[in-house]
């Protein structure tokens, strides 16, 4: 068993946010007080030891950076969303941000959508038949899923049983994603059951 | 009839705690029992093995983004000491980036730790660089000069008085970058790095999220791709057969995350025959 007095915290608040499977209780409550709150300290001083510090205060108390002073201030104006009177301040620095986004518009065109469909595009049919099938079923696949989400034509004939094939592949992609999500959380559990039998009680080498 | 009525009662509406308890046992009980399982790496997880060996033969450094926090330590950690014990022990020279401010800690403490094991000098082999919000624009600094972004490391010190960082500029000086991470962040680094910069990227993502980036590889935008704990345990294999290091906590949580799926492929299973059969059931008794 653990001599670390900080293992037998974790495994506490381990066992206080388990319990919450068992019912809703205090214990689970109040675990989930003090994660809430030592994250949100956590952040406020990661962020203020690595960058408010070293891009902002120094630059402009040591080196006499005043520039930095205008986003600076944008940055406080954020700070107004807390007031139901003045909230409407914190729009300023929020259009800028908005305004600013739009930068992104051509790079995420580029990476998701003209690559891909050249990926689509020019998908090797060759090799063994298994490569083949799979970069048909790719072709096919990518086909039939945007005939399902074209709406401006019955979804009948030829087309509706093209829809009807694209829904039919997307079903087994949210199948695919639940069974990965399974994987995960069960991943999850391990890490803690890892934890408990190993860190804490050392039953496990 | 009734009897039989009963029984499925009882059945489609079991306590979810019973449930609870019966996956709990299946995850807990293979860590004593220890059952061989059988783990083969993908082509996905190879290709990252190979990439990073040819890392070790241009003598190039990488880059590793960890960004990821707490809440998917389980799957991310392994993956992540695993690539670094793969880098440390052939002596590839490694630079962390992270922009999740919650793990910032956590990454440190994971690259220290697996440099001791291998005895590597921070500053030297390794250095940490600082949580930055507004990754995008850290990302696109780096393809000119990450100094731009970045005036110091996690622990303070000048960049300019880091050995390791003397002849380092940007992407072009490295020879890949991966990024370990449960979050889109992946897919910021290929819109702003790989797709202006044509650089090697590999992502070490959660099992949540897998499905998302696998477009990525078919299109070639990502040479690899390490998903979840069975993805670590992958490469701890790769790592242990072809190197002979010890392997870590993806390999041994595998036989849990077996018994865990079969047990909840079991349940799904028979709680499909169930709900079929009272249907059936309630067909014929109208």
């Amino acid at each position: 068993m653990s001599h670390d007095p900080w293992v037998w915290v974790a495994a506490f608040f381990t066992i206080a946010i388990f319990s919450y499977l068992w019912k809703e209780n205090p214990l689970y409550r109040f675990a989930e007080h003090v994660l809430v709150g030592i994250s949100v300290g956590y952040l406020v001083c990661i962020d203020w030891f690595n960058v408010l510090l070293p891009k902002l205060v120094e630059p402009i108390m040591n080196n006499g950076e005043y520039s930095l002073i205008i986003p600076g201030i944008m940055a406080a104006l954020m700070l107004f969303r807390f007031s139901q009177k003045i909230g409407w301040i914190s729009f300023w620095p929020l259009a800028f941000l908005i305004g600013f986004s739009g930068y992104a518009i051509p790079t995420v065109i580029e990476t998701n959508m003209l690559t891909q469909i050249q990926a689509t595009v020019n998908t090797p049919l060759t090799g063994g038949w298994f490569e083949i099938a799979s970069g048909l079923l790719i072709i096919v696949g990518t086909l039939a899923c945007l005939v399902y989400f074209y709406f401006s034509y019955p979804h009948k004939g030829v087309v509706g049983k093209t829809a009807q094939f694209g829904s039919m592949l997307l079903m087994i992609s949210f199948g695919a994603s639940f069974g990965f999500t399974v994987m995960a959380r069960i991943s999850l559990l391990i890490g803690r059951v890892l934890f408990l039998l190993r860190d804490w009680l050392g039953v496990v080498s | 009839m009734l009897n039989k009525n009963k029984w499925l009662d009882y059945l489609l509406n079991i306590d979810r705690r019973v449930v609870y308890v019966i996956i709990f046992l299946s995850v807990v009980l293979p860590f004593f029992l220890n059952p061989v399982v059988d783990i083969q790496p993908t082509k996905w997880v190879s290709a990252v093995y190979d990439e990073m060996e040819e890392a070790a033969r241009t003598n190039k450094p990488i880059i590793i983004g960890f960004d990821y926090d707490p809440s998917t330590l389980a799957e991310l950690d392994p993956m992540a000491k695993a690539l670094l014990r793969h880098a440390f022990s052939r002596n590839i020279k490694v630079l962390g980036l992270n922009f999740i401010a919650n793990g910032t800690s956590l990454a440190a403490m994971t690259m220290d730790d697996v440099a001791k094991e291998f005895g590597k000098e921070y500053g030297k082999d390794y250095v940490f660089l600082p949580f930055m919000p507004q990754y995008d624009l850290v990302l696109l600094n780096f393809g000119d000069n990450f100094r731009k972004s970045y005036t110091q490391d996690f622990r303070g010190q000048s960049l300019e008085n880091i050995p390791m960082l003397s002849n380092l500029q940007n992407y072009d000086d490295f020879h890949m970058v991966i990024d370990i991470s449960g979050t889109k962040l992946p897919t910021i680094y290929i819109m702003y790095g790989v797709t202006r910069y044509h650089f090697k990227f590999v992502t070490g993502c959660t099992a949540v999220s897998a499905t998302e980036y696998f477009p990525y590889l078919q299109s070639g935008q990502m040479i690899g791709l390490i998903t979840g704990m069975k993805g670590a345990a992958e490469y701890e294999g790769l790592v242990k057969a072809k190197l002979n290091l010890p392997t870590g906590d993806g390999m041994k949580g595998m036989a849990s995350q077996t018994w865990g799926h079969i047990v909840i492929i079991i349940f799904i299973v028979i709680g499909n025959i169930l709900y079929y059969v009272r249907r059936r059931m309630n067909m014929e008794s109208k």
